[in-house]
């Protein structure tokens, strides 16, 4: 017993230095493959992204998609899916730049109201009629008539005209410039259509259930539509036609539907490929430690923030948000309701978009006695439960409305523990997503909430969630800073819009209508047998697309050079050490209680017993 | 001079009702363990354990001298969110079952004692509450109002009354033949003092039996609830925190499977003391 | 000819519970605040009030409330029409269709194996009266009707399928290798055995407690009493007699049962991940995807008066003792 137990100590100890050793490795490799690549020119596609051909991904995915129209409504289960089957004029890398797709180059005008791209000239749809201009100019239209999900961001209401100068050159032209369009073209519900499917008179919409397409999907992609069954799985095959020769390099892939995040990580363990299923955070070591299984950890623009809402006296007071956001301890934050696998949130937008990012304009650390020093000056005096109370006697409560996530459940209880070290008491009110736009956004019936969302690809993002419009959540009105971000959207020139996002950034920092609270950890979880994926070429390959992707397991001979980057995982903040001390004493208290509540139940027992013999 | 006599009475009540109790041993059994479940809840707010949402433990740590029933993803000690937990969770199982006996006692009595239309209409509203899928019904509005305990008690006690409405419609309908209601009758006494005077404390006795069985029930349902993400997050219930555990079962099944005992223990409990109630009181089965 | 009537007159009612069940539902879900364009638009940044207007117009959510219910009472019982589900924007009659055979297999295999089972054990029991085995299998009934679906669940699945790994964890087949012809029934077979086995525990001790109760309540009865003076045969006494009277509750029970199968199973489903009927309910009600709601609640609500009917039916042509119209 004893010496198996040595042998798999041995040998775990052999495994975690053949890691490290090609992680070293495989760092200076990967780094050289990068300057590969970025060096190449773009269009050119070789047969050497294909060692190896052949083999079925299987994807262990989250959910259902609402319909295999991916432009119609925002359909997150869709988008990996539609990712593969459709190509977008222009997509984002994985570094969130944006790189050519269909349009193989693009010209934008000065103050960016004219923007023309030039597309790729072997496209071919899977049914093989080709792809011209007709499809690009039809997507964008129904886009604006059928009121897509990415048209409100497109600006499309300011679209002028959509021409086709020849079957390959588009021409948008719009009423007033529209600095974040390309941006927005990369990013969601912007894939190319194709027009003579969905495109008849005897269609209402294009979400019409007659229309074939919306079953059985036709793209341009690089692999095909075969089979979807619901709630169990979707399957492509590749296509032999596509426009990049000798891609993909993939026979089929699988999408395997397992919505509970337990279930799919055994499920991937046991039979996946990827998994794209957000597992429980603190699996991740033990997933990155299971044998031929990688995990790679990146930040991204996603955010978490904590809103105030500007409409209420109390959260009005600009001292009051200052105090709550030093009374949090985002370190901690990370910590327990992350369990460290995210990044505290620097600075008033996402340091991933790093161009328009300003380091200098940062929100405030946690400080317990400024927070209690403030709360003081304001008049909130503690009482004896350890609560504030307005001068009137009232306890000072703070209504803290988000929506049902396991992430949001542990977030607002860390939240309201943080705050209740203050003495302000917090009551969660957790909504289905629904209630919570409607409460949040419309009535803003809240005090403080706490919602995430994408902040790329584009600083506009920061107009839209503080500047006009719906998506407004703290309702912040401010003049200036809407001067300012209508200036930066429309000119076409990027070092000026960033002095401009630089000034809003620094704006927000000193108003503070927002908490910015954790920077959401992109992770991909994939078999060590694959590589090929975005991370392994950027500028190369769209977010997410597995054109490329292919299996070491297929290679004949063993290739020297060629390994993924193996970054170990642990989490990005080290625990806070005098939390994580508790005094002896409470032990111990814990304890004698314990055994003061057994010689309770013990003694009842025994009555009990007594009193049943007596008889 | 009536009182003492009352007082004598009922002390005499429950004295014979213990020595009842005693000849079935899982009626006892079941009385002592929700009397020390109680107890438990009562004493949790004196105990010197820490406060149930203090977040001062390292993280997931398995059970140890320390914490001994281990912490939680948020470094919360389970024993003392268990403890805890006993108070909403017994609070929502009494509340909504008493809820739900009030309002299944006051039609199931109405419907009884004065038939005809009362009882047609009381009959159809109970048929359709009975046939109402309710535990969707509860998750539809818990979903869109949001969950707070005072909501999931509501909620629940809304829908669980049929049951004792109709055992309190057929206890009515017999002791209305009786000789003393006649009696009051021929008296002349109102309708609604014969009711609540005579009949309902007549016709009571099953109808707490199937209360003390729905207090069981209610805290599944809330379990249940909770499981599906829509218990109270202010409060710390057995459901809830399995639900909030579940992720981590693979690897810290103490944190859903330690509540979930208690659970079991409480619910058990109170299936053990109705059960065996419902043999005591309800005159049909004593029989045999 | 009173059997006619009797059950023409309870037939009447359902309709009439039917109706009402499903306006409650109605007016709760389109009273309550938020609605469910939020879905289509995602995160908010999306959600332009033209997508609002877009989709409110195209859901017929601009009418007022009591035109909608109108056209959806219409659409629903005079062209059996149950609308569009807004999250798969597929007809939600297809939706229920597809997960219909997933639940049923899960329910109906339950209640009868826990029909079964529950009969058996309780007739044992009964005769076993008092002894240990009696206790043990009363206990170990009392203990299950305590423990909540999904924690039963839980519990066999880290048992049986993460320590022992005996069965898998969740799903309906093994779609890395899919299986064909009779590989392929047996796959689901062995992907369903722990959600059958939860379902079945679930649902036994209602059966076993009816079965032993009748069972003992028989045993007190004078023929028995009888039976037994004349010298015949204990285990005769049960095959004929005390088996064919305690059979009826059960079997009525298990009518009532199969009534609520259709949406019953949406914790069991949950936790080991089936794509039935009720999950798709749940989605549903997160996701405030109302045609959906509606339609699987009228599907329920339908075959649990459709199954008390026939549970009704079933008792008054089986027990001899009941006359139809009569007070019991």
């Amino acid at each position: 017993m004893t010496l198996t137990k040595h042998v798999k100590l041995a040998c775990l100890f052999l495994l975690i230095l053949i890691f490290s050793v090609t992680a070293e490795i495989a760092g200076l490799t990967a780094l050289s493959l990068k300057n590969d690549l970025t060096n190449g020119s773009i269009s050119q596609t070789d047969g050497g992204f294909c060692p190896a051909k052949g083999g079925t991904l299987v994807v262990i995915h989250f959910g259902d998609p609402k319909s295999f129209n991916p432009d119609a409504v925002a359909d997150d289960p869709l988008y990996p899916v539609a990712s593969q089957i459709f190509n977008k004029l222009v997509t984002l890398d994985a570094n969130y730049n944006v790189i050519p797709d269909l349009a193989e180059s693009w010209e934008v005008s000065p103050n960016a109201s004219v923007y023309v791209f030039h597309l790729r000239k072997n496209v071919k749809w899977h049914d093989g009629v080709p792809l011209t201009c007709k499809d690009v100019k039809y997507t964008f239209l129904a886009m604006k008539n059928f009121t897509g999900v990415a048209a409100g961001l497109l600006n499309l209401n300011l679209l002028k005209s959509v021409e086709c100068q020849d079957d390959y050159t588009v021409v948008f032209k719009f009423s007033q410039p529209n600095a974040p369009f390309l941006s927005f073209v990369a990013w969601y519900g912007t894939f190319i259509l194709p027009e003579h499917i969905y495109n008849k008179t005897e269609y209402t919409n294009w979400m019409d259930p007659k229309i074939p397409a919306l079953s059985k999907p036709v793209g341009t992609g690089p692999f095909k539509f075969v089979e979807y069954v619901k709630g169990s799985h979707i399957i492509l095959e590749a296509n032999k036609d596509y426009f990049k020769e000798g891609l993909p390099c993939l026979d089929r892939i699988v999408f395997k539907i397992v919505p509970d995040a337990v279930a799919a990580e055994q499920t991937f363990i046991a039979e996946g490929d990827v998994l794209l299923t957000t597992p429980p955070l603190t699996d991740l070591p033990k997933l990155n430690a299971t044998p031929g299984v990688v995990v790679r950890t990146y930040p991204t623009p996603s955010r978490w923030f904590l809103a105030f809402n500007m409409l209420r006296d109390l959260t009005r007071n600009k001292d009051f948000r200052f105090a709550i956001a030093y009374a949090l301890n985002r370190t901690d934050i990370l910590y327990r309701a992350f369990s460290g696998f995210g990044f505290v949130a620097k600075g008033m937008y996402v340091p991933s978009i790093s161009w328009a990012y300003n380091p200098n304009a940062q929100p405030p650390e946690f400080n317990l006695e400024k927070a209690n020093q403030i709360l003081n000056s304001l008049g909130f005096k503690v009482g004896s439960d350890g609560f504030r109370t307005y001068p009137n006697g009232t306890r000072l409560t703070l209504k803290l409305v988000s929506f049902q996530t396991a992430e949001i459940n542990a977030m607002s209880q860390v939240i309201k523990e943080q705050l209740r070290k203050v003495g302000i008491d917090v009551s969660i009110e957790l909504l289905d997503l629904g209630t919570f736009q409607q409460k949040a956004y419309r009535e803003k019936n809240f005090d403080i909430a706490i919602t995430d969302g994408f902040w790329g690809p584009d600083p506009h993002n920061l107009y839209l969630r503080f500047g006009g419009g719906g998506h407004n959540l703290p309702g912040y009105n401010n003049t200036q800073f809407n001067d300012l971000a209508m200036k930066a959207a429309t000119t076409g020139d990027t070092s000026r819009r960033k002095d401009l996002y630089w000034s809003l950034q620094e704006i927000l920092a000193q108003e503070l209508p927002i908490v910015p609270l954790i920077d959401v950890l992109g992770f991909d979880v994939y078999k060590a047998e694959w590589i090929g994926f975005d991370r392994d070429l950027p500028g190369k390959v769209g977010l997410g697309v597995y054109e490329a992707v292919w299996s070491k397991a297929k290679l004949t001979t063993t290739p020297v050079s060629i390994t993924t980057t193996q970054t170990s995982i642990s989490p990005t903040s080290s625990p806070i050490t005098s939390t994580t001390q508790p005094t002896p004493t409470e032990g111990i208290t814990t304890t004698a209680t314990l055994a003061v509540l057994v010689i309770v139940i013990v003694i009842i027992a025994a009555a009990v017993f007594m009193y049943i013999r007596k008889k | 001079m009536k009182t003492p006599r009352r007082i004598e009475n009922t002390f005499k009540k429950i004295v014979d009702f213990f020595n009842e109790l005693r000849r079935d041993r899982y009626g006892l059994v079941g009385f002592a363990m929700l009397l020390s479940i109680i107890i438990i809840a009562l004493l949790v707010p004196y105990l010197p354990i820490p406060y149930f949402n203090a977040m001062e433990y390292p993280l997931l740590s398995p059970p140890n001298t320390m914490n001994i029933f281990g912490t939680d993803n948020l470094g919360r000690d389970v024993f003392s969110r268990t403890l805890w937990g006993a108070r909403t969770s017994l609070a929502v199982g009494f509340i909504s079952a008493g809820l739900s006996s009030i309002i299944g006692i006051l039609l199931g009595s109405l419907a009884g004692y004065f038939r005809g239309k009362v009882d047609d209409i009381i009959s159809a509203i109970t048929n359709i509450f009975l046939t109402i899928p309710a535990f969707f019904l509860s998750l539809v509005l818990l979903a869109i109002f949001g969950s707070s305990i005072y909501l999931i008690m509501l909620v629940i006690g809304l829908t669980t009354w049929p049951t004792t409405a109709r055992v309190m419609r057929a206890q009515v309908l017999s002791v209305k033949e009786r000789t003393f209601v006649e009696a009051a009758k021929a008296i002349g006494a109102s309708d609604f003092r014969i009711l609540f005077t005579h009949v309902i404390p007549h016709a009571l006795p099953p109808a707490i039996a199937y209360t003390i069985l729905q207090v069981g029930s209610a805290i599944m349902i809330e379990a249940g609830l909770s499981y599906l993400g829509l218990g109270d997050p202010n409060y710390p219930s057995w459901g809830r925190m399995i639900y909030e555990g579940q992720t981590y079962i693979m690897s810290a099944p103490w944190i859903s499977l330690i509540p979930g005992m208690f659970l079991v223990y409480t619910v058990l409990s109170v299936n053990f003391l109705g059960n065996s109630l419902l043999k005591i009181l309800s005159p049909k089965l004593k029989q045999t | 000819m009173s059997l006619v009537r009797h059950t023409s007159k309870k037939i009447a009612q359902g309709f009439f519970v039917i109706i009402i069940s499903i306006s409650i539902i109605f007016f709760l879900i389109n009273l309550a605040p938020g609605d469910p364009i939020q879905f289509v638009a995602g995160d908010p940044i999306f959600l332009s009030k033209e997508l609002v207007d877009y989709y409110r117009k195209m859901w017929g959510l601009d009418k007022p409330l009591y035109e909608r219910f109108l056209i959806y009472l219409s659409n629903v019982f005079l062209r059996g029409d149950l609308g569009y589900s807004y999250r798969y924007s597929a007809p939600v009659i297809e939706l229920i269709k597809e997960r219909l055979p997933v639940t049923l297999l899960l329910t109906v295999v339950s209640n009868v194996l826990a029909f079964i089972l529950g009969v058996a054990l309780g007739l044992y029991a009964s005769r076993k009266y008092t002894k240990l085995s009696d206790n043990l299998l009363s206990l170990v009934s009392f203990i299950l009707n305590s423990t909540p679906t999904f924690l039963l669940g839980i519990v066999l699945m880290l048992a049986f399928s993460i320590h022992l790994k005996i069965f898998p964890v969740s799903g309906l087949i093994d779609v890395r290798n899919p299986k064909t012809g009779f590989m392929y029934y047996f796959d689901i077979l062995y992907h369903s055995v722990l959600p059958i086995a939860t379902l079945t525990f679930v649902l036994l001790p209602m059966y076993f407690k009816v079965v032993r109760d009748t069972a003992l309540q028989q045993l007190g009865e004078d023929y028995v009493i009888l039976c037994r003076a004349i010298g015949l045969d204990e285990g005769r006494i049960f095959k004929k007699h005390i088996f064919r009277n305690s059979i009826l509750p059960p079997i009525t029970l298990f009518m009532l049962q199969l009534g609520y199968s259709v949406a019953g199973a949406a914790i069991t489903e949950t936790v080991f991940g089936w794509p039935g009927v009720g999950r798709l309910l749940l989605d549903a009600i997160y996701q405030r995807d109302y045609p959906v709601i509606l339609g699987v609640y009228l599907l329920v609500s339908i075959s649990i008066v459709a199954l008390s009917i026939i549970a009704d039916l079933v008792y008054t042509i089986l027990d001899p003792r009941i006359k139809t119209g009569g007070a019991s």
